[in-house]
């Protein structure tokens, strides 16, 4: 049973993965004693645990249902008291960088419990044999089984939880799966539901809980005039601890370059980066700042989520983020200072808001996924969709939002002082402009609608990489940006966020009122109905045309060369501007 | 064939004075309240998962022959065993309920039974006083046992006609079909699948209400149950079904006469 299969069975199933020690009480390493340490055996968690110096933690995976006749049980225990799952689904903010995270609320039925899928020594509760007493109990009748869960398990955020979507026949691995981490667990309430709610990892870079740089805990042991070259650091040995030999630090609101022996800075530089030297107080802060030099915009990210933020370097697929960089941003280095704690998320996305890339987390890939704003590296990897095969009855709608045209771009670029405010016009050196006049004119829209595009990380290097960054900013909003909605069956779900769509539909004309085919870009993906209905939202792709890379030398003239070669690399179309076949010329950008 | 019977309950057609063609109702288990014990069990499936009266976790012997044995502590009256949620018909195994009163020597309270599917089974045999009860498995493959009961069946006064669907023909199934905006046909899911149906007796004896349908009713508050509503005529129509509610008697028609409905919902061969 698959996708296309009619009649297919759909089955979702919620995985938890639990801490759950691998010892056995009482037996080496453990040294844990039925009356000495603890009066109950414990339940194999850290909670529960009565000799944490040897708690060796392991896996198990709980594996939720909603229930039904057939229940497959070549998956294991599947436990039926699923009730509810829905998705709040990620998106992709092409113009803002960094979209909504995604998540995934999951409801479930409390029920009285057996324990023994979760508790080694089940059955020696019942004899008694797990007591110091030697009184059995049954755990059935003691409480349920989230009450009892969250007890043993109170250290559950983090948690993986998989959502695992297939068929009734296929094998676990067969299944597609998403990937979010626990948030919280709220209930059970007084109808015995507990809901748990899990959301993408992206969600560990949020300022709550990520900040770059870290807040320094060196403070001035005495104070400093505006011309003083040496300091020192208390609390003693907060040097070694907290400082690098040499770098750049925030005192005040001026920036110094140092070098350090010990708690001594040797100011060699005062007032630097565009900053004031100034006097300071002694218990002033010393903030360490996180500077990058002329770093590529992958190398950035990379260190800025996998250092400051609990992102799994697993989870970044840095050798795709280096190929995206050096195809679409080349000049797009980032140079600059980061001197005060600041969100990590707040930095990524004004990263990815300066060098036209956006961010998401594949759910299902279990990846951070980046991509620049740029054409579909090859045609035959937009996928068509249509009424008559593809588009579920009355689920398209077409929405525009007039409030996002944009007719002129301006980008501040060069900071002057990266202490001050980095959304500030006056504190940027330079500055560059795009006007679509025509968009302006009063045949078109006839009025001026602005954006301003601050980029603190960029120099006057970077000038050329501005003027890149205004065209396309305005060749994707210059007109009324459109979204489509749609719904499609689970045999199409494999269409992905990021993807790109030649959409027909009856709701889309030209000028005599016949269908055309419009480019759209997936911008948000929901799987309301797991293993049956899909939801997604797109917007128009503004990227129209062929767009290529520079064919290579041994390809033949274009009238000659496969559909293959025709796909991948460009060709020099005729005085007409069509190829000699009659087709369109490609693009260049 | 789901319905089992023994060769002498087929020759007199009738337990306890009720005809073969009344519903018969397993609810009474000695499993749950004795002292259990199994040939063996794979790790993760214990012989506790086949009495709790669920039917998500279940026992798995390391191998076959294996049994499932109850020790009721003392003789109990036993007219039925019931077994769901398994895969016996899948693994080629053949089945007996057994009994014996020094739990050594055992006697076959049916001939054996190899089921040819996984739908579920009722043993009905004639009343058979023992302390010791197992069911037997042999032939094929280790199997997977969710359900299993014994004890003393509940006989119906009545018989069940018009207005009562048979549970294998009481599918409940949820589906979710997908077309396409031109109007074909994109797809189509099956989001559940089980049976469900109501039960309605009329002219019930008032005493006989009382001191056999009630003690069922209490126990249906909390238990599933095997029923079989026509063990002689349609022996495949078994289920293994629980009710959502109070089962509420009340007096109708003549003096001393009662109805009772309910509703059910469970596995079968749906």
């Amino acid at each position: 049973m698959a996708e296309g299969t009619v009649g297919r069975e759909p089955i979702a199933i919620v995985e938890i993965d639990q801490t759950l020690c691998n010892l056995t009480y009482g037996e080496a390493p453990c040294t844990a004693a039925l009356g000495t340490t603890g009066d109950n055996k414990c339940y194999n968690t850290f909670k529960s645990c009565q000799d944490p110096d040897n708690f060796d933690p392991g896996t198990l995976t709980l594996r939720f249902v909603t229930g039904r006749q057939n229940l497959p049980r070549d998956l294991g225990t599947l436990v039926p008291c699923l009730r509810d799952l829905s998705t709040s689904p990620g998106t992709v903010r092409i113009d803002e960088g960094l979209g909504k995270r995604a998540s995934v609320d999951v409801q479930m039925q409390d029920f009285p419990f057996h324990d023994r899928l979760v508790d080694k020594y089940a059955t020696e509760r019942v004899s008694g044999a797990a007591q110091a007493s030697g009184t059995g109990y049954d755990p059935a009748e003691r409480g349920t089984f989230w009450t009892k869960w969250l007890q043993r398990n109170p250290y559950h955020q983090g948690y993986p939880l998989r959502i695992r979507e297939g068929y009734v026949g296929q094998s676990l691995s067969s299944m597609r799966v998403r990937h979010y981490v626990i948030d919280r667990i709220d209930g059970p309430d007084a109808a015995g539901n507990v809901r748990i709610t899990a959301k993408d990892v992206l969600k560990l870079a949020d300022g709550d809980r990520s900040q770059i740089p870290e807040p320094s805990e060196g403070r001035l042991d005495t104070a400093i005039t505006d011309t003083d070259t040496s300091a020192t650091l208390v609390p003693s040995g907060i040097g070694d601890d907290e400082y690098p030999s040499s770098g750049l630090a925030r005192i005040g609101d001026e920036l110094v370059a140092f070098s350090r022996s010990g708690d001594t800075l040797t100011l060699d530089t005062r007032g630097a980066r565009g900053s004031e030297a100034d006097s300071h107080d002694a218990d002033d802060s010393v903030q360490l700042c996180y500077t990058m030099d002329d770093v590529t915009v992958s190398d950035a990210l990379y260190d800025i989520l996998t250092t400051y933020a609990p992102v799994d370097t697993a989870w970044v697929p840095k050798s795709d983020w280096d190929n995206e960089v050096t195809t679409w941003l080349i000049g797009f280095n980032l140079t600059g200072e980061i001197t005060e704690p600041t969100g990590v998320d707040e930095v990524v996305k004004t990263i990815l808001k300066q060098t036209l890339c956006f961010m998401w987390w594949d759910e299902y890939a279990q990846l951070i996924k980046l991509s620049a704003i740029k054409p579909p590296q090859t045609e035959s990897s937009v996928t068509a969709l249509n009424d008559d095969q593809h588009f579920v009855a009355d689920s398209v709608t077409v929405k525009r939002k007039p409030e996002d045209r944009r007719s002129r771009v301006y980008i501040y670029y060069d900071i002057l002082d990266p202490t001050e405010d980095r959304d500030e016009p006056s504190n940027y050196r330079k500055l560059r402009g795009r006007i679509d006049a025509d968009a302006e004119s009063d045949n078109e829209y006839g009025e001026t609608r602005v954006q301003s595009l601050f980029a603190p990380f960029w120099t006057g290097a970077n000038t050329g990489a501005t003027l890149s960054l205004g065209s396309r900013k305005l060749a994707r909003l210059r007109d009324i940006p459109v979204y489509l909605e749609f719904a499609l069956d689970a045999k199409d779900r494999d269409l992905g966020m990021a993807d790109v769509i030649d959409v027909t539909h009856r709701n889309l004309v030209d000028l005599t009122g016949a269908k055309k085919t419009e480019r759209y870009q997936i911008v948000e993906r929901n799987e309301t109905e797991p293993g049956h209905l899909v939801r997604y939202k797109a917007q128009q792709y503004t990227f129209l045309g062929r767009y290529a890379f520079i064919t290579e030398n041994s390809y033949p003239d274009y009238g000659s060369a496969t559909a293959a070669q025709r796909d991948g690399g460009g060709f020099i179309c005729e005085d007409d501007g069509t190829m000699t076949n009659g087709d369109d010329p490609y693009k260049i950008i | 064939m789901a319905v089992v019977l023994s060769s002498g309950i087929l020759a007199n057609g009738a337990t306890s004075g009720v005809s073969l063609k009344h519903p018969r109702v397993g609810i009474e288990d000695l499993y749950r309240d004795g002292t259990v014990t199994a040939s063996s069990e794979v790790t993760g499936h214990p012989k506790e998962n086949a009495v709790d009266g669920l039917d998500w976790d279940w026992w798995e012997p390391t191998g076959v022959p294996a049994w499932i044995q109850v020790d009721a502590g003392s003789a109990q009256a036993v007219t039925y065993m019931g077994i769901a949620a398994h895969d016996l018909g899948t693994q080629g195994c053949s089945v007996t309920p057994q009994y014996s009163s020094d739990g050594s020597t055992w006697s076959d309270a049916t001939s054996a039974h190899s089921p040819s599917d996984d739908t579920p089974i009722m043993f009905l045999f004639e009343e058979v006083s023992a302390r010791y009860w197992r069911l037997y498995i042999s032939g094929g493959s280790a199997p997977q046992l969710a359900v299993v009961q014994v004890g003393k069946s509940l006989d119906f006064q009545r018989a069940l006609y018009q207005g009562h669907s048979p549970l294998p023909l009481s599918r409940q199934t949820d589906v979710r079909p997908n077309r396409a905006e031109g109007g074909a046909r994109l797809g189509r899911s099956i989001i559940r699948r089980g049976v469900a149906t109501s039960v309605q007796f009329q002219n019930l004896k008032a005493d006989w209400v009382r001191s056999e349908l009630d003690p069922f009713i209490k126990l249906a508050r909390t238990y599933a149950f095997f029923f079989a509503w026509r063990p002689t005529t349609y022996p495949d129509e078994v289920g293994w079904v629980w009710v959502n509610g109070d089962i509420v008697p009340e007096n109708s028609g003549p003096a001393d006469r009662m109805s009772v409905s309910f509703d059910v919902q469970g596995i079968a061969n749906g």
